[in-house]
């Protein structure tokens, strides 16, 4: 700040001179060219004032974003900008609160959104626990249970060798029907056939209020709800040992036919608010909650009156539901930093630990898609059955079952089971088919970025996207999409680039530990390249955590 | 054979490969379509480029003064001058292009749509057609394929072209042979 007050001074000093300067000189006869020297000095003293007001704004704004002041948002400019000026109002509901609003971003418009209402008929007989699914434990962990033992929810399958006090708890109560195995005998899948009526192993909850956070963990840990916890960077489950410097709460989704949290949370707020008080004992930091400010109404009052929590608003296209982008603004994840981040039915599970004594993994989960007869909501408990899911519902033989969303969810057999984070089932077409010049005319709109296609007449439409690469895979071109639809402040392509060059200096510098891939999962979409890049970013994080 | 068969396949064809892991569905847009959105937004370039070189040709002997006057016969005359400039910057840069496309076993990539398509209109519309099929193999084999192909070059590959010709053959190109109108006088 010291330099720019030297320069404001020292500036204008210079152009008196100058102007004192020039006065002295004897006036020439022709008063025309007195008036083009009156006005060039005119001009150039409007230049110097700009100059000085440019620097100094600018220094300002660097000073702003070394002490980290520009994070609330407030604007450190002499003039509003024009997003201030143009931009809609603050929502009334947000009475002061601190509100980000992310202007990078693409919202997938797609078809076969969910109606809010719970098709009660729809049950899932078998269910499954999937090894796979927990990143860094071992493809054959330990079994605790052989087929045609009979579990009770919150009873352990298994548990890593390496971890053994990490308990993976039984969903729903029932007999285990089979254990599916992979490659190299690697446990796939534990199948249980659901009792009718759930029965729950009896836990006795310690008061979070009074017990120390010893206890509350190593309870947390027996009960096998410890899993559904994931550390940042490398989204992996915490070791039992591991303290988090905050954990983070996104309260809204926003990928392609995400469910409606608000929707998902009606009648279970109480253990929602208890979950969060739990947390709230496991963090030596404070407990972070993303909210929603992209509608008219406020999000869920389960969100907007949860107490013990520090509340972040957020506004833009996707990604600002993900909760690594909330992170990024809240309080970003520096190096040595371990936070933990919780899915909203997740911390309904914990809560209800503690509320009422038993491990429910009841699980609201949107079945969408453009393939779907009805599109529709379905309360079922976790790693539930696909065809039960979609029984009676699909349209065509050839489509794509996605467990998740279309941007990171998994590619399943029908006969497959919903991965343990899922909350929602995506099924859309499989696009193997040759398009003639389909680079140049093709047959139909899809969804794009890009300006070559003429989506721009049609605001609002909602496609209907298939599996389709529409095109081949290229090198990296330095086409500024990536940048366009990841509100960070980091280099995504010099990112992947540096991963795949193995340059361990490089992608901490460039920020790899604050990504995950569900953060880049658009970039992938918008890319010319067709590049792989969550598959890069993982190869990257897995990298990172061996060494570390 | 397979890289040509491949380039000219898919050139008719978008092909039928689905995602597999990652996103399940891709941007409509790809890098075909990119560059041949970039040689589209050229084409008015083009339009005045041919249009000036037969005025300038029809000025310097003294014909059809008027802008529009003959303007039939200044766009053909600008076109016999860069149509071959067209054709054989083409032949040699897509030849390489192959030629490495088979040697590495990737896909042509369709960068060179735009070089080729920014070459001509860089270069001096009377340069020999040798100097010209000289410059753009150098810039496409020392300033793209020596550092790894499309998306790896440090420099632009139409202005090394041009580059090249300004340093090399400078008599050639820099009016030895011409002269200005003004000077002879």
């Amino acid at each position: 700040m010291m330099k720019s007050g030297i320069i404001k001074l020292v500036l204008p000093a210079f152009l008196l001179l100058a102007q004192i300067g020039h006065a002295q000189t004897p006036a020439p006869e022709k008063s025309d060219s007195n008036w083009f020297v009156y006005g060039l000095a005119a001009i150039s003293l409007l230049i110097v004032i700009y100059i000085i007001v440019q620097v100094s704004e600018n220094l300002m704004a660097i000073e702003a974003k070394r002490l980290g002041a520009d994070k609330s948002g407030a604007n450190f400019s002499l003039f509003p900008q024009m997003r201030e000026l143009f931009d809609t109002k603050r929502p009334a509901y947000l009475s002061g609160q601190p509100l980000f609003s992310l202007r990078r971003g693409f919202d997938i418009k797609l078809e076969g959104e969910a109606p809010s209402q719970i098709n009660a008929k729809v049950k899932s007989a078998t269910y499954a626990l999937m090894p796979a699914n927990f990143r860094g434990i071992f493809p054959i962990p330990k079994m605790e249970v052989e087929v045609g033992s009979i579990v009770k929810a919150g009873d352990p399958l298994f548990h890593d060798k390496s971890q053994p006090e990490i308990k993976y708890a039984a969903p729903v109560s029932g007999e285990i029907v089979a254990i599916n195995r992979g490659e190299k005998r690697a446990i796939k899948e534990v199948v249980i056939l659901a009792d009718m009526d759930m029965k729950y192993r009896e836990f006795k909850a310690p008061d979070p209020g009074k017990c120390t956070r010893e206890e509350l963990v190593a309870f947390l840990l027996d009960s096998g709800v410890w899993p559904m916890i994931r550390q940042r960077p490398f989204d992996v489950t915490p070791a039992p040992e591991d303290v988090p410097r905050d954990i983070f709460i996104s309260t809204f989704d926003t990928a392609p036919l995400a469910p409606d949290l608000n929707f998902v949370v009606e009648g279970r707020g109480e253990a929602f608010q208890k979950g969060l008080d739990v947390l709230g004992k496991l963090t030596v930091g404070k407990v972070y909650l993303g909210l929603d400010a992209r509608g008219d109404n406020p999000p869920s009052a389960v969100f907007t009156q949860a107490a013990g929590v520090e509340k972040y608003w957020f506004r833009g296209k996707h990604p600002a539901g993900n909760v690594g982008i909330q992170i990024h603004h809240i309080k970003p994840i520096n190096t040595g930093d371990k936070v933990w981040v919780m899915g909203v039915q997740e911390v309904i599970t914990l809560g209800t630990l503690f509320t009422e004594g038993r491990f429910d993994t009841t699980r609201v989960v949107a079945v969408t898609g453009a393939e779907l007869e009805t599109p529709q909501y379905v309360k079922t408990h976790l790693g539930a059955n696909l065809s039960d899911l979609l029984k009676g519902n699909l349209k065509g033989k050839h489509v794509r079952i996605i467990s998740g969303d279309v941007l990171t969810g998994e590619h399943k057999a029908e006969s497959a089971f919903l991965n343990y984070w899922d909350d929602q089932v995506t099924v859309i077409e499989e696009g193997d088919y040759f398009e003639l010049f389909g680079w140049l005319i093709p047959g139909s709109l899809r969804p794009t970025l890009s300006r070559t296609y003429p989506n721009f007449l049609v605001p609002g439409a909602k496609f209907r996207a298939d599996s389709n690469t529409h095109g081949e895979k290229r090198a990296f071109v330095v086409t500024g999409q990536y940048e366009q639809v990841l509100p960070m402040d980091l280099y995504p392509q010099h990112l992947m680039k540096a991963i795949l060059a193995g340059n361990f200096e490089k992608m901490e510098g460039l920020g790899i530990l604050e990504l995950s891939e569900e953060d880049i999962a658009l970039c992938e979409f918008a890319c010319t390249s067709k590049q792989p890049l969550q598959h890069i970013l993982r190869q990257g994080l897995d990298m990172m955590s061996e060494q570390s | 054979m397979h890289t040509a068969y491949d380039a000219f396949f898919t050139f008719a064809f978008t092909p039928k490969t689905v995602t597999t892991d990652g996103v399940h569905i891709r941007d409509g847009i790809d890098l075909k379509r990119t560059m041949v959105y970039v040689v589209l937004a050229l084409q008015l370039c083009y339009l005045f480029g041919t249009y000036n070189i037969g005025y300038q040709h029809f000025d310097a002997i003294g014909l059809y003064p008027g802008l529009l006057d003959g303007l039939h016969l200044k766009l053909v005359y600008g076109l016999i001058k860069i149509l071959p400039i067209f054709i054989v910057t083409h032949v040699v840069g897509l030849g390489i292009e192959f030629y490495y496309a088979s040697r590495k076993g990737h896909g042509v990539e369709e960068g060179f749509l735009v070089t080729g398509a920014l070459i001509p209109l860089l270069m001096p519309p009377d340069i020999p057609m040798w100097i010209l099929a000289f410059s753009v193999a150098f810039a496409v084999i020392i300033g793209k394929e020596a550092f790894g192909g499309t998306g790896m070059n440090i420099v632009n590959i139409a202005l090394l072209a041009r580059v090249f010709v300004f340093f090399a053959y400078p008599t050639y190109i820099a009016g030895t042979r011409y002269g200005f109108p003004v000077l002879k006088k």
